[in-house]
C-alpha cells in the first residue's frame, strides 16, 4: 500500500468507527424514534382511515409525511446533536482540533445518513401495505428523495446550529420552525388563504414535489448534496466549539 | 529542547486583563505543574496553548506532534458505555490508529491495579458513573493516546484519595514513555510533591519556581498552602 494512502484509510477508518458510535447512540434514544417514526406513522394511518375512499397514488398521499420525517431528522437529529454536543460542554473537551472537527463532522453527517434512510424505509415497510404490495424500485426511490429532502433540511439545520443560541432556544425554533411548515402546508391545501405565492415557498411543499416528481430528483439530489458539502465545510472552518452558557 | 515555549504572552477579556507578558517553557519529557487560584486563568492559559483563543500579544510555539487536552467540562454522552465513550475519544483526540487492545495492555504495564478499575469503569453506562470515575476515566484515556504533550487542567479534582494516586502514578509512567506534562492544580502539595518544577499563576503574572521551599520562602511561609494564599493576594 502507497504510504502516502495510509494517513487517508486511517481517517477513514476512524471516520467509520465514531459514525458507528454516534448511530448506536441515535438508536439508543427512544424518543427520537417515537418521535420520527411511529408518531407519523400512526397519524397516516389514521387519516387513511379517516378517508372514505384512497383512490390517490401512494407517494401522493404520503410525500407530506416523508418530508415532515426528513425535515424532523434533520432539524431534530443531525442539527440539534450539534448544538446538545456544544452545550453540554462535549465539543469542548474533545472536538476542538481542526482534525477532530472534521472527523466528527463526517461521522456525523453519514451517522445520520445511514439513519435517514433507515427511518425512510421504516415508515414505507409501515405504510405500503394499505397501498398495495412491496416494490423494491419505488422503495429506493422514495429513499433516494427523502434523502435529498433531508440532504437539504439540514442546510438549514447548520444555519440555526451556527447561531449562538442555548439548547431550549433552539429546540423552540426547531419547534416554531416545524410548526410553521405544517400550518402554512395546511393552509395551503386547503387554498383560503391569500398569500399563496408565499406558501409555495414552504420548504415542506418544496420537498414534496420532489417526491412527486414536480421537480427532477437528479437535479435535486446534487444541489442539495453540494450544499450540505459546502454548508458542512463552513461549518468545519467556524466551528462553534465553547458552549453558549460558559463564562469562556 | 523546548517542546513549548510561551513568550511574552498577554490575554485579556474585554476589559479584564488576564495575563500580561507570561513566560513559560516546558522541555521534553518534563512535568511541569500549574498553581493558580480560581480565576486566576489557568483553563485560559491552557486554552491559549491549545490554540482555543488568540493571546492579545506574544507568541505560542507548540511543537508537539500530538497533545491532549483534558479540560475541566466533562460531559460525555449519557446514552453510552465509557468504553464507547473512550473509544470516541480516542477517535477524535489521536491521529495515531491506537486500538483498545494496545491502550490496555499498556495501562496494565503501568499498574495492574489501574487496570482493573478502569476495566470496571469502562463497562458502566456513563449515566451510571459518579464525576469523580467520569473524571479519572477521561484522565487515563488521554493519558494513554501515545500524545508527546499532555495538558491535564485539574485532573484530581472531585476525585477519591485512591484514584488521585493512581491519576499521578498515570502522569509519571506517560512521562516515563517520553510525554512532556502540564498539569493544573488546586493541591499545591500535590503539585510541589510531584513535579519537576512549578508556576503560580496570579496577578496576571506567571512566577516559576524549582521546588516548594523555594515558594515558601519567597512568600514567607511555613507551609505550601499560606504560600499558595499570600500569592494569590500578593501584588507588587
Amino acid at each position: 500500500m502507497p504510504s502516502h494512502l495510509t494517513p487517508i484509510i486511517i481517517n477513514a477508518k476512524k471516520i467509520l468507527c465514531i459514525a458507528r458510535i454516534l448511530t448506536l447512540e441515535h438508536l439508543r434514544e427512544p424518543t427520537a424514534l417515537i418521535w420520527s417514526v411511529v408518531a407519523p406513522c400512526l397519524l397516516f394511518l389514521l387519516t387513511q382511515e379517516a378517508q372514505p375512499s384512497r383512490n390517490a397514488p401512494y407517494i401522493v398521499s404520503a410525500s407530506w409525511f416523508y418530508s415532515y420525517i426528513s425535515a424532523s431528522v434533520a432539524f431534530f437529529g443531525f442539527s440539534f446533536y450539534l448544538i446538545g454536543r456544544r452545550e453540554s460542554g462535549f465539543t469542548r473537551s474533545f472536538i476542538y482540533q481542526p482534525s477532530a472537527i472534521g472527523r466528527f463532522l463526517a461521522s456525523h453527517f453519514l451517522s445520520y445518513s445511514a439513519i435517514s434512510v433507515l427511518y425512510a424505509v421504516l415508515f414505507y415497510l409501515t405504510t405500503k401495505p394499505f397501498y398495495g404490495d412491496y416494490r423494491i424500485t419505488e422503495c429506493a426511490y422514495l429513499a433516494a428523495c427523502f434523502y435529498t429532502s433531508f440532504l437539504f433540511f439540514s442546510c438549514i439545520g447548520l444555519v440555526v446550529a451556527a447561531l449562538p443560541i442555548k439548547f431550549n432556544t433552539a429546540s423552540t425554533l426547531f419547534s416554531i420552525l416545524s410548526y410553521m411548515m405544517l400550518l402554512s402546508g395546511y393552509l395551503s391545501t386547503i387554498q383560503v388563504y391569500p398569500a399563496h405565492n408565499v406558501l409555495a415557498l414552504n420548504p415542506l411543499q418544496l420537498s414534496s414535489k420532489i417526491f412527486n416528481n414536480e421537480i427532477p430528483l437528479p437535479a435535486a439530489f446534487c444541489i442539495a448534496f453540494a450544499a450540505l458539502l459546502t454548508g458542512l465545510y463552513i461549518t468545519g472552518r467556524n466551528f462553534r466549539i465553547q458552549p453558549v452558557w460558559s463564562r469562556y | 529542547m523546548n517542546l513549548l515555549n510561551l513568550t511574552d504572552l498577554s490575554f485579556s477579556y474585554e476589559n479584564l486583563p488576564l495575563m500580561n507578558n507570561v513566560v513559560l517553557n516546558l522541555e521534553a519529557g518534563e512535568l511541569i505543574g500549574i498553581l493558580g487560584s480560581n480565576g486566576a486563568g489557568k483553563t485560559t492559559l491552557f486554552d491559549l496553548i491549545c490554540k482555543i483563543k488568540k493571546p492579545s500579544s506574544g507568541q505560542v510555539a507548540n511543537s508537539a506532534r500530538s497533545q491532549a487536552y483534558l479540560t475541566q467540562i466533562l460531559t460525555p454522552p449519557p446514552l453510552l458505555r465509557m468504553s464507547e465513550t473512550g473509544e470516541l475519544i480516542r477517535h477524535l483526540s489521536s491521529a495515531a490508529p491506537l486500538s483498545e487492545r494496545e491502550i490496555m495492555a499498556r495501562l496494565a504495564k503501568w499498574s495492574p491495579s489501574l487496570y482493573k478499575r478502569y476495566s470496571l469503569i469502562s463497562q458502566k453506562k456513563v449515566a451510571r458513573c459518579s464525576y469523580g470515575e467520569i473524571r479519572s476515566y477521561f484522565t487515563l484515556t488521554l493519558l494513554l493516546l501515545e500524545s508527546d504533550l499532555i495538558i491535564l487542567d485539574e485532573p484530581t479534582a472531585g476525585v477519591d484519595a485512591e484514584f488521585r494516586h493512581y491519576i499521578w502514578l498515570a502522569i509519571n509512567s506517560a512521562r516515563q514513555e517520553g510525554a512532556s506534562v502540564l498539569v493544573s492544580s488546586h493541591y499545591t502539595e500535590e503539585i510541589a510533591a510531584n513535579c519537576d518544577r512549578f508556576y503560580m499563576l496570579a496577578n496576571q503574572r506567571l512566577e516559576a519556581f524549582d521546588t516548594g521551599e523555594e515558594f515558601m520562602s519567597r512568600y514567607n511561609a511555613s507551609s505550601l498552602d499560606e504560600a499558595f494564599i499570600k500569592a494569590s493576594s500578593h501584588e507588587d
